[in-house]
């Protein structure tokens, strides 16, 4: 008995209970639609992620953070000057590891911009250097970005992301050149950004870090007391310049604020990779249980089917019987029993998979926008492939039964 | 060497704590080109002999050959691979599939014995010549007569060219006029140099044969050479028990 006409028997049995092999096939056909709808969905949020972080820097980014002095330097953590200029310029000079340090000062609690009639509070106003373009990704559309001069002369100038441009001026309008109020106070815009479709990427506002610093931290009042200018920085973002050396350069980094923060450990450092590993890891975890809701799904499927051939070849005993009298071995009866499960499960399969296809592209319709389910080609090949071992495991069962008839039992069945 | 040696071949058959004594030390020889009838009431043993000589059984004690191949002991996937090149079977119920059309019912044995598609297809057709159905070969075995349907049953142990047609109560599905072209049938394959062995309760169905085996209770308790040109009516019939 050779394959070929073993697949071509299974397909004749199946087609010729077209009601029967379709209920039996219903699990498959729902296991194999969800898995590869699960697998379609993580894999959607983990792009979405992916995204979001490229749009961000990617995983050469760091952030320099504030971290929790050791006990042992509790008493002497005030000879720390904290997170400042200082460490950017000699990230700058001494860390050749690093390609961009981004400094950045964040005016506390909400901005009000204005434009003629037009309001827009924003929390987010930052003051930054040359650098926060590359760190960032961030790309000028129109007008120009901050030059050294306007860090110089503490100019009062802005850049804007394209939804403020919106909010402000109007959609599709060049504001270059033009004026609005931030607090009170008068800036030119001289650039805006490109719309990169991140809700929060959008709404960027950014000024020279010097302007800032003099304009919101010119003061610090201590006790009633002017303590003058406030040099610390509310953001440190560091760009490696090669990933794979990234332990490295976070050992180099380390050392160079190690001797800025004279000894004192109180900083950190905020990797994307630690949120990468996070997020992967959260998917994995998604993705094993959800596996095991269809595993049990599929189990239930290869019941269905095994119980269903148990009828099958209990109904076609006599069938069996006169095969065996003409010369089918035990073995060639399994293969041919095994095939047939087999070739159900592969109907069962491509079903499944068109279901499955159906509900993703339902999905696309009703998800965020930028966490929509992907098809990938490898969920396809391993649900489908889920499928057909199912089928395969399903059918050993009756096939062993069926090879075990005695062939003089078989054909004097009724 | 002759084509079937049985010697001293016991079946025993358990039922619950019964022990069923099927044969009892038969033997007997058939040679190639025979035609035999073995002739027993129900219960008799004539089943079990038959199914020993097809290979669908092997014996409890004794031992049988078929074409110098030893039986006793052999394995079920050997047993099946015998069959599918030594024997064509003819059944009183002819057993075609349902699902099958006349061509493929009668390709099956080809199937199983591995022959291409061409071969089969030759042989299929040629077979079907010989019981005059080349033209039904797109039919359903619910479409045919009873007859045809034997026919076929009989294209279909005729295809593998094996060595020993077995039939097994050929005629009593069939009413006594299409039984007589069955047989007929048989006896054209005899004279084309066939080996034929029917099983039948009916004496006078075995006065078809060449060569009649009386079988009771597990035992051969005749063999006679039937001489068709004389005194066809003198031949004593087995009563039952």
């Amino acid at each position: 008995m050779n394959i070929l006409l073993g697949i071509m028997e299974g397909f004749r049995e199946i087609w010729s209970h077209k009601f029967r092999s379709f209920l039996t096939m219903l699990g498959v056909i729902l296991g194999v639609a969800s898995l590869l709808t699960m697998f379609s969905l993580t894999a959607g949020v983990a792009e979405g992620f992916r995204k979001t972080l490229t749009l961000w820097g990617g995983l050469a980014v760091v952030e320099l953070v504030d971290a929790t002095v050791p006990e042992e330097q509790e008493g002497i953590r005030e000879i720390s000057p904290g997170r400042t200029y200082r460490d950017v310029l000699a990230l700058r000079s001494s860390a050749p590891l690093v390609s961009f340090v981004s400094p950045e000062v964040r005016i506390n609690g909400d901005v009000t911009l204005t434009n003629k009639d037009k309001v827009v509070r924003i929390g987010w106003v930052r003051g930054v250097e040359f650098p926060f373009l590359e760190v960032e990704r961030q790309v000028i559309a129109k007008g120009r970005f901050f030059t050294d001069l306007d860090l110089e002369q503490r100019n009062r100038v802005i850049a804007l992301g394209s939804t403020l441009v919106g909010q402000l001026f109007g959609p599709g309008q060049n504001p270059v050149g033009q004026s609005i109020k931030v607090d009170g106070h008068s800036f030119r815009v001289v650039g805006i950004f490109e719309e990169y479709g991140d809700r929060f990427k959008d709404r960027v506002c950014v000024m020279p870090l010097t302007t800032v610093q003099e304009l919101w931290f010119g003061v610090t009042m201590v006790g009633g007391v002017d303590q003058g200018p406030d040099q610390k920085l509310s953001r440190v973002m560091i760009k490696i310049k090669d990933t794979d050396r990234f332990d490295e350069a976070l050992e180099q980094i380390r050392n160079v604020i190690w001797q800025t923060h004279r000894g004192i450990e109180d900083f950190g450092f905020n990797t994307r990779q630690d949120w990468a590993e996070n997020i992967e890891n959260g998917v994995r975890g998604v993705q094993i249980s959800g596996g095991m809701i269809v595993l049990v799904t599929l189990l239930a499927g290869g019941v269905g089917i095994t119980n269903i051939m148990l009828a099958s070849i209990k109904e076609r005993t006599r069938e069996i019987g006169i095969r065996r009298a003409v010369g089918a071995t035990p073995e060639g009866i399994f293969l041919q029993i095994t095939l047939e499960a087999v070739v159900l499960s592969i109907i069962a399969g491509l079903l499944g998979l068109a279901a499955g296809y159906g509900l993703v592209e339902l999905l696309k319709k009703v998800s965020l926008q930028e966490q929509a389910p992907i098809l990938e080609s490898k969920a396809v090949i391993y649900s489908f492939l889920s499928a057909v071992l199912t089928g395969f495991l399903a059918g050993i069962l009756p096939a062993w039964k069926a090879s075990q008839l005695h062939p003089i039992e078989a054909l004097r069945f009724e | 060497m002759a084509l079937i040696e049985v010697r001293n071949v016991h079946k025993l058959y358990r039922l619950g704590s019964q022990e069923i004594h099927a044969l009892d030390g038969v033997s007997v020889d058939i040679e190639s080109g025979e035609y035999v009838a073995i002739v027993g009431p129900s219960g008799s043993g004539k089943s079990t002999l038959m199914h020993l000589i097809g290979c669908l059984d092997v014996p409890s004690t004794g031992t049988l050959t078929l074409d110098g191949v030893e039986i006793s002991g052999a394995s079920s996937s050997r047993l099946s691979r015998l069959r599918g090149e030594k024997i064509g079977f003819v059944f009183q119920s002819f057993n075609l599939l349902p699902k099958l059309n006349v061509m493929e019912n009668v390709e099956l044995p080809l199937i199983y014995g591995g022959f291409s598609s061409k071969v089969r297809k030759e042989r299929v057709l040629k077979s079907l010549k010989a019981v005059g159905l080349e033209d039904r070969i797109h039919h359903r075995p619910n479409q045919l007569s009873g007859g045809q349907a034997q026919r076929v049953a009989i294209a279909r142990a005729l295809v593998n060219e094996p060595k020993l047609i077995l039939a097994d109560e050929p005629t009593g599905a069939l009413d006594s006029r299409t039984g007589e072209t069955i047989l007929a049938m048989f006896r054209e394959l005899h004279a084309k140099g066939n080996t034929l062995v029917l099983v039948t309760h009916d004496p006078k169905i075995a006065l078809a044969a060449d060569r009649r085996i009386e079988i009771l209770d597990g035992k051969i308790v005749g063999d006679y050479r039937i001489d068709h040109k004389r005194h066809l009516e003198s031949v004593p019939e087995v009563q039952p028990p």
